[in-house]
């Protein structure tokens, strides 16, 4: 196994780092803060005995991590959508679990992803926006680093995308592919690559599939080591190409556009620079053959786990940076508080641990949970740092209760027209506060999943309104609202 | 040549087609869907056609160039001040002033003089005095500019697959201009 300069590990070095981290991870970890209440399972409790159950018998899994760009959570067969064919990601479903409430903390590129790595909301890693808030701190410390320091092979291999000098010092990362143009958002066909620091052409003409080959590279390696790869698609970012043979997929499929929504409105109210120069039908239908075309790369990823007798010890989870508008709220954007953007996929598979294959998981899960759930799948304990709780527990109980409230937010970027804000979201009610010259909105996400209608005028608002204030004040001070909570339970229906 | 043009018409046909704009982006954007193609069309038109329409009032009622050019620019003008208004809803004053420099709005500039241009061009054809022949070799630099401009920014918005790259500098010039090193 090489680590970051390059030199090769030992199976003994790979089991004395995994010790020292399992007993960091034991001694340090901050796992699910708030107690289970009224005989509930309790996912703290649980996840440490899953770890001290495991760890002293099993060899940790590997982990494929793939995460996609801009992938709405009911853009997949198996999300209900009408007419796209996802069939990897339906059959990761089938044989793992669906993560049906999955969030994104701050619904924008660089700023997911960095919650994703560093398990942290955007105001704590400190990656704002896209491009001109904050930046990324080489300083932060992310899973891989983490699963690097317990023996872990890691490879990063995709888009990386976040504002900063350059490409970041990426500690604990074996092997880092990755691509800078178009301000590093790459580009679909003949996208020249950075290969650990050096730059390379692609060899095959279509992005995502070059980064798939180079995944299954990575995978087939020989080792001893347990690995990590994560792997970052530019799909299904604008401007959406599927694969050649994918192009016209969709061609007469029926698109049916949303409340509100008319082909023409990407070019009102400065949504131009939301990437659709075209009319929305047009745009859904190649955006939907760009999902097809990078669910054939995730369907030849898991082949090759197959054929490298990979798959039993490989847990594979699948998710996106964020959703998308398609005319929803009369706009073609991201960054807004509202159902479509937040949502994100996420499926699991976890092959003998996922006590019931197929299942659907209805707690909220969040972006900030990858880092904790990987590393208590591997058998180690996340860092106080880490602001999410590991999802492990719902791996053995889908229906284990789940967190109480949490912190979304968004700091405004130009020259786009979403504001900042911060909200809360419960399991009823979003409820946001805006920077510039916008009124809090507040929704029930439960009998308006839409968000046609906003409540803050009403009675309904002065019920709820002081206590969603009090969690989004402790929200933004840094407090964790994790565990099942039957006053937030009560809050979200009776104020 | 004295002016003996007036304002007044040239401020008439702004004030009109900015309002028959004003009333089809109302259409556009809280109408009938199937209104709002035709709705956005008919803005355009009223953005990126109407100041050469005042443009040909005003020359035609005796106005000279510069007279009828500001009069005519007026509408993107007003447009562009619809638009800062909009967007200093989100964003600081003075980053709001630079949003009029946007590949978008520059694009809507050019694509409205150009319209004018033509006029001019019709304009002097038809007018007594010069021949047509120095009509056409007396096109004012503007003209020129114009049509020149215009086919630079089509060719490099072709050239740039819809122009990502000329978006992705002017982003990289805010970032200069606004922020803090990042």
């Amino acid at each position: 196994m090489d680590d970051m300069l390059g030199r090769r590990r030992s199976r003994r070095a790979f089991l004395a780092g995994l010790a020292r981290a399992l007993l960091h991870g034991l001694g340090g970890a901050t796992l699910g803060a708030a107690a289970a209440k009224g005989g509930r399972a309790d996912p703290t409790a649980a996840n440490r005995a899953h770890r001290a159950g495991r760890a002293a018998t099993e060899r940790p899994p590997n982990i494929v991590v793939i995460l996609s760009d801009n992938h709405r959570w009911d853009a997949w067969s198996g999300g209900g959508h009408p007419f796209v064919r996802t069939p990897a990601l339906d059959r990761l479903a089938r044989e793992g679990l669906t993560f049906a409430n999955a969030f994104a903390t701050t619904p924008l590129c660089s700023p997911a992803r960095a919650s994703f790595l560093t398990g942290r909301y955007a105001w704590q890693h400190g990656v704002w926006n896209n491009s001109d808030r904050g930046r990324w701190d080489d300083d932060n410390v992310t899973f891989l680093e983490l699963l690097s320091r317990a023996g872990y092979a890691t490879a990063f291999i995709g888009k990386w995308h976040m504002p900063g000098s350059g490409l970041p010092r990426l500690r604990g990362v074996d092997h880092f592919v990755t691509f800078t143009i178009q301000e590093g958002q790459g580009r679909y066909f003949d996208c020249p690559l950075v290969v650990d620091g050096r730059e390379e052409p692609s060899r095959k003409a279509y992005l995502p599939e070059e980064l798939t080959d180079r995944a299954i590279g990575f995978l087939a390696e020989p080792r001893d080591a347990p690995f990590c790869l994560y792997l970052c698609h530019k799909s299904v970012h604008h401007p959406w190409r599927p694969a050649p043979d994918h192009e016209g997929l969709y061609a007469d499929a029926p698109v049916e556009l949303p409340t509100g929504a008319h082909s023409w409105t990407g070019f009102t109210n400065g949504e131009i620079f939301g990437g659709f120069e075209r009319p929305i039908e047009s745009a859904i239908r190649s955006y939907m053959a760009t999902v097809s075309s990078m669910d054939r790369e995730i369907g030849r990823l898991l082949d090759a786990l197959e054929r490298h007798d990979l798959a039993r010890d490989t847990v594979v989870v699948y998710t996106s940076d964020n959703g998308f508008l398609f005319g929803e709220h009369g706009r073609v954007e991201l960054r807004w508080p509202f159902e479509e953007v937040i949502r994100i996929p996420l499926l699991v598979r976890a092959p003998q641990r996922v006590a019931t294959p197929g299942r659907r998981v209805d707690a909220m899960a969040l972006n900030i949970d990858l880092g904790p759930t990987l590393l208590a799948l591997a058998g180690l304990g996340p860092p106080p740092l880490m602001q999410g709780v590991s999802l492990a527990p719902y791996l053995a109980d889908p229906d284990a209760p789940g967190r109480q409230a949490w912190l979304v937010e968004n700091h405004r970027e130009f020259p786009y027209n979403a504001p900042s804000y911060r909200g809360v979201r419960t399991e009823r009610y979003l409820y946001v506060e805006y920077e510039g010259r916008f009124d809090p909105t507040l929704h029930d996400v439960v009998d308006d999943p839409r968000q046609l209608h906003d409540l803050m005028d009403t009675a309904e608002a002065e019920r709820v309104v002081p206590m969603l204030r009090a969690q989004l004040a402790a929200l933004k001070r840094g407090e964790r609202l994790d565990g099942p909570s039957d006053s937030g339970r009560g809050v979200d229906r009776a104020g | 040549v004295p002016d003996e043009g007036r304002w007044r018409p040239g401020f008439g046909a702004v004030a009109a087609i900015y309002a028959v704009g004003l009333l089809s982006w109302r259409v556009a954007n809280h109408g009938p869907p199937h209104a709002a193609g035709v709705a956005i069309a008919v803005y355009a038109a009223g953005l990126l056609l109407g100041p050469s329409v005042v443009y040909a009032v005003l020359r035609r009622g005796g106005s000279r160039v510069g007279r009828a050019a500001s009069v005519a620019l007026g509408i993107p003008l007003l447009w562009l001040v619809k638009e800062l208004v909009r967007v200093s809803a989100v964003h600081p004053p003075a980053e709001s002033l630079y949003y009029a420099l946007n590949p978008v709005a520059v694009g809507v500039y050019c694509a409205a003089v150009v319209p004018m241009a033509l006029v001019e061009v019709e304009f002097r054809w038809r007018s007594e005095g010069p021949s047509r022949r120095e009509a056409v070799r007396g096109w004012p630099a503007w003209v020129l500019g114009a049509f020149v401009l215009l086919a630079a920014t089509a060719a490099a918005v072709g050239y740039d697959n819809g122009g990502r790259e000329i978006f992705y500098a002017y982003v990289a010039l805010y970032r200069v201009l606004f922020s803090s090193g990042s």
